[in-house]
């Protein structure tokens, strides 16, 4: 069974002869007690790009989802034979399926696309990682249940503990942990500045009809507004650019009113 | 704070092979202040000690000591000094987009070709370096940006380690469809934001890029990839002919340091005041040394001087002529 890791070049490994599988299934952890903010915000994405694309799926809630994802990241899809990983896999194998939300966009744009990407991926993905495993309040009443909730008593507390210790070295790596909160608030605003520039008052980021980068940024604006951490500061910032919200609101009533 | 009278000194590493640092950082900085016409002394500075954080570049001001591009280029935007300023709001948007694309992709693959990369490590960025490094440095310096690189790289592909090559393929695939990118983005245009000077985005481009136009890696596809891709490399050479003039000559204008001086490719021309030393101090060098390995001779007699010899010689013909 082949199985393509996210680390596969898509292009070369995907079998495009297959159309779509009507069964894919989207792999999540239990999303009562154990989704942990920014895995919540990457599985919206993900669920908004395949609503927006129209793609059928089911969502599968696993205890295991991480140990399943191949680059253990998350969420994860089965498609067929294919196990792919997060938005970009999912898109990638979308692709391949002959299925792209960005195809009308000139080269131009699809360059802007991407750096619009990296800048959410790597600007909001990290806060959340951040505020979620560095933030000391947030990890002693929040992260550490959620991340140890799957496992038994030992595991159970030393499961988080090593996860934090990974995620605080990556952190570390890209400069983030020598930052303050206030900081990583300032570089929050903004990225959250530069989207809100960027969509103006459009409906979508590029104009009509949406693309992956709508996808990526309602997971994760919708996610900051809405979920309760101790610190509700992120959610007030989303709500500082009255257009960004807007945008959620419109995203969440066309995409996702009927299917979920 | 400093009073805006006071010296800024930039201290960056060594350039060669036509560049004026091979760092990608500290060219960055060092276009970021050209583009914006900085009144800035460029200092060529090889020696991690000397900086406040252990890190170069870095930009000194007074007691004041900004490290990392984007902290120089925020302080220079507080002293009124931006290549930006003739940008409409959405293009700054955009800036910061694209900076966060470029470290994805063209970041990554530096990190990569350059230092975790084998034999371009070996061959290349470790005895460039090393050359270059003071005396203790040069024993773990180039293994400790070596780490930080292998960091870089597994913090973004968590099973890097595990599978090398599916590794470099990635990211050779990602950086070639960055470049593509990025040349459909620049068009026909002189520079990124289209205007008739570069901005903050040409200078991040432009250091990146040129490090793997210019450094002769053993193994190098990033470079195939601009070679094939004329629009970048005309803009490449552009940038470089207009704000870093290469040869013997020293550069004018603000840019007052008499040290960025480098030859077209290969070796630094001006800036060897390192390793080429005044005559006064290799004579007195030859004369030490020599005085120290005589007189060491003498003391453990292995050497011994001449002077009781004719003495020994006239007692043994005394003895015999009685």
């Amino acid at each position: 069974m082949p199985t393509a890791t996210a680390l596969m070049p898509p292009d070369i490994d995907f079998d495009s002869k297959e159309p779509w599988a009507a069964d894919s299934e989207l792999i999540i952890p239990v999303e009562s007690t154990q989704v942990l903010i920014h895995e919540s915000a990457a599985i919206l994405g993900a669920q908004a790009f395949l609503n927006i694309a129209r793609l059928p799926y089911t969502v599968k809630e696993r205890k295991n989802a991480t140990e399943i994802s191949p680059n253990h990241k998350l969420p994860v899809l089965r498609c067929g034979a294919y196990v792919v990983s997060e938005l970009e896999g999912i898109v990638q194998l979308a692709q391949a399926k002959g299925v792209t939300l960005s195809d009308y966009l000139n080269a131009s744009e699809k360059a802007d696309l991407r750096a619009y990407m990296s800048l959410v991926h790597n600007v909001l993905g990290n806060a959340l990682l951040f505020f979620a495993w560095n933030d000391n309040d947030v990890y002693e009443n929040y992260t550490k249940f959620r991340a140890g909730a799957a496992y038994n008593y030992p595991l159970r507390v030393i499961m988080p503990w090593h996860t934090r210790r990974k995620v605080l070295t990556q952190l570390k790596t890209l400069n983030w942990t020598e930052r303050t909160s206030e900081e990583v608030y300032h570089e929050v605003e903004t990225c959250l500045t530069a989207l809100s520039e960027r969509l103006g008052e459009l409906d979508f980021f590029f104009g009509e009809s949406p693309t992956e980068l709508d996808a990526l940024v309602f997971g994760y604006l919708f996610t900051m507004i809405t979920t309760p951490l101790p610190n509700r500061q992120l959610g007030n910032l989303v709500k500082h650019s009255p257009n960004l919200v807007k945008f959620c609101q419109h995203v969440e009533k066309e995409y996702f009113s009927q299917s979920i | 704070m400093a009073g805006p009278e006071e010296e800024m000194k930039l201290h960056i590493w060594a350039g060669a092979w036509g560049l004026p640092s091979i760092d990608p950082d500290s060219l960055q900085c060092l276009a970021n202040i050209r583009f914006a016409g900085v009144p800035v002394k460029i200092i060529e500075c090889n020696n991690p000690w000397k900086s406040p954080v252990g890190r170069i570049p870095f930009l000194k001001v007074g007691s004041q000591c900004m490290q990392s591009p984007n902290d120089i280029s925020a302080y220079l935007r507080s002293r009124n000094f931006s290549a930006d300023y003739g940008l409409s709001s959405v293009e700054c948007a955009e800036t910061l987009a694209y900076m966060e694309f470029i470290w994805d992709t063209l970041q990554i693959a530096y990190q990569y070709f350059g230092w975790v990369h084998q034999s371009n490590f070996d061959d290349v960025m470790r005895p460039f370096i090393g050359k270059r490094l003071p005396w203790v440095y040069k024993m773990w310096y180039p293994e400790k940006i070596r780490k930080r690189a292998v960091g870089v790289i597994t913090s973004v592909y968590s099973d890097a380690e595990g599978q090398p090559e599916s590794v470099e393929r990635y990211i050779t695939q990602k950086t070639q469809s960055c470049i593509k990118l990025l040349a459909e983005k620049l068009g026909s245009r002189e520079f990124f934001m289209g205007k008739s000077s570069p901005t903050t985005i040409d200078s991040v481009v432009f250091s990146y890029l040129s490090f793997f136009w210019k450094v002769p890696l053993a193994h190098n596809p990033v470079k195939e990839f601009i070679k094939t891709t004329p629009t970048l490399e005309n803009y490449l050479a552009r940038i470089l002919n207009r704000y870093f003039p290469v040869g013997p000559r020293k550069i004018e204008g603000q840019i007052s340091s008499t040290r960025l001086v480098y030859g077209m490719d290969g070796e630094v021309i001006g800036s060897d005041d390192s390793t080429e030393y005044p005559l006064s101090h290799k004579i007195f060098a030859i004369v030490f040394t020599s005085a120290l390995m005589i007189w060491y001779g003498y003391r453990n007699q292995i050497v011994r001087l001449p002077r009781s010899e004719p003495n020994i010689a006239q007692e043994d013909d005394d003895e015999y002529w009685e």
